[in-house]
């Protein structure tokens, strides 16, 4: 009855089940820009998680973090957790990272929440005051636990794995496939895009990124 | 019966032909009650490589028009595409008696009457796409009857329309191979019930689903009547194209509707104050004060032995 055989195909891949961070460690060549402890400043001796950068790559139901070393690194960051964060960057930020290096670079923040659970959100306003974009740090354990970033267009050095604000729908999906879950924002006509277990989701209006969310691996 | 003359039609019912390259085997036994009982997403929608599956449950509903925008978007998203149109849904009951709506590619849909009574079992072969707060959002690919269904396989030789049931047909099925053909009705009259929906509700087992259908009176100088129906038709309009309404006079060369998508007419005869006025409190209850369903109390009679000659049609009024 006019069914459509690749449909079969894809019946026999495997659902995304637990989540299991798969790293891939390139060591071909040098990472650009290496994010310091405090403040941003390039790391010039031994090789720090969060100097790690990595991009998502969609791998079949899930994706994998392409981890780009130029060097051997040591056998503390070769776990699954330091390697999975290296993909967890918006901007200067690493999920994982101690919370000063973001006042240090930014500042105290414009504003000031508390969440639960122990966690605090510090706002700032990547432009003009009290407009878009705009970056929400969450804290926990003096540590940066989720980044999100919102505004309708770039926020200039404030992008996600090749996503920028304002990245259209079909740029997003050619970097990290379709969806897993699709639901409707807090905000009008806006939808959230969510990736199953994977710690990213973004909120898409009218056919455009706006807002990017990370969080702990 | 030579007043139908008109219609084209051939004689000839179309055979139920099978289903030639389906791929059975792709499909997964599943178990409908363990899949509503599955995960589901407080709001939106979750979608994952789509599954095939292989479904036993009781037929609820027959296929009525549903939204299928989610549908659509989740095909799209997982990568399938289906060369057919999915307009419709059909209501199905799991073995615990959850009842649950799934889609179903019309073409398909529109053999499900023929092969398969209400409330019987059947086997369906389904795509599972996504999962909403409401449950699997499941496309229907084929069916087959359950193995024994006796009652099924009658109906699989049963009526050709859809009209009545395996041990009731109230008239006769005529074919045509061309859907849109004009019907014309078998004598002079006036339009006494115009039915546009196809899936028009039926409490009255002799009333039959039988899609759209237009019902005409033919009344006689010596005071009797007759009602004839003509049902499964395409879209109910005359000539000029414009839809038929009840109130409506007709001439036995008027164009009062089209042969339908299945390319069966269902035709019947109903002779007023015949035997077997249908007296039942489920008639009355529901079409007792409807005049327009008036023709429904009559018994229908073989259209292949009624001579409408006798009735004197050239005095009709």
């Amino acid at each position: 009855m006019n069914w459509n055989d690749g449909v079969a195909g894809k019946a026999r891949l495997r659902s995304l089940g637990s989540f299991a961070v798969v790293v891939l460690l390139w060591m071909g060549e040098a990472h650009g820009q290496a994010v310091g402890e405090a403040g941003g400043s390039p790391a010039n001796s031994a090789t720090k998680a969060t100097d790690l950068r990595g991009e998502w790559l969609r791998n079949g139901p899930g994706f994998a973090c392409k981890v780009a070393a130029g060097r051997k690194l040591p056998p503390e960051l070769l776990t699954p957790e330091v390697l999975a964060r290296a993909c967890q960057h918006i901007g200067p930020f690493v999920i994982g990272q101690d919370a000063k290096a973001v006042k240090a670079a930014l500042g105290e923040p414009h504003r000031t929440l508390a969440g639960s659970n122990g966690q605090t959100q510090w706002i700032y306003f990547l432009g003009q005051r009290d407009h878009y974009p705009y970056l929400v740090v969450t804290t926990l354990n003096e540590r940066i636990a989720v980044l999100q970033v919102t505004g309708p267009s770039a926020a200039q050095g404030y992008g996600f794995n090749r996503i920028d604000l304002g990245a259209t729908s079909d740029a997003l999906v050619a970097v990290f496939g379709q969806p897993n879950h699709v639901e409707p924002s807090e905000l009008k006509d806006t939808e959230l895009w969510a990736y199953g277990v994977w710690p990213f989701s973004f909120e898409v209006k009218a056919g455009h990124v706006t807002s990017i969310r990370i969080s702990e691996p | 019966m030579r007043k139908l003359a008109g219609l084209s039609l051939l004689a000839i019912l179309l055979g139920l032909l099978p289903a030639l390259g389906f791929d059975y085997a792709r499909y997964e036994a599943a178990d409908l009650d363990a899949l509503l009982a599955a995960r589901r997403p407080r709001a939106g929608f979750d979608t994952f490589p789509p599954r095939a599956l292989k479904l036993d449950v009781t037929l609820a509903a027959y296929a009525e028009p549903c939204q299928t925008g989610l549908l659509s978007r989740a095909m799209t998203m997982v990568g399938v595409t289906v060369n057919a149109q999915i307009s419709r849904c059909i209501k199905v009951r799991s073995a615990k008696g959850a009842q649950q709506r799934v889609f179903i590619q019309d073409l398909v849909a529109d053999f499900l009457p023929k092969e398969i009574p209400l409330g019987h079992r059947l086997t369906l072969f389904a795509v599972h796409l996504y999962t909403t707060p409401d449950g699997p959002g499941l496309l229907v690919n084929e069916f087959k009857s359950e193995p024994g269904d006796d009652a099924a396989k009658a109906a699989a030789n049963g009526p050709n329309c859809g009209c009545g049931s395996p041990d009731f047909h109230p008239g006769v099925d005529l074919t045509n191979d061309v859907a849109g053909a004009p019907v014309r009705p078998a004598a002079d009259g006036i339009v006494v019930k115009v039915e546009t929906d196809e899936n028009a509700a039926v409490a009255v087992p002799t009333i039959g689903h039988c899609g759209r259908y237009i019902v005409i009176k033919h009344s006689y100088p010596d005071g009797r009547a007759v009602f004839t129906r003509y049902a499964q038709l395409g879209r109910v309009v005359g000539a000029d194209g414009r839809p038929l309404a009840a109130g409506a006079k007709v001439t036995k060369a008027d164009k009062i509707g089209e042969v339908g998508s299945k390319k069966v007419l269902h035709f019947e005869v109903r002779p007023v104050g015949a035997d077997g006025v249908d007296k039942s409190a489920a008639w009355l209850a529901q079409y007792g004060a409807d005049p327009a369903m008036a023709w429904s109390r009559y018994q229908p009679v073989d259209p292949q032995t009624f001579d409408f000659g006798k009735l004197g049609e050239a005095g009709s009024k």
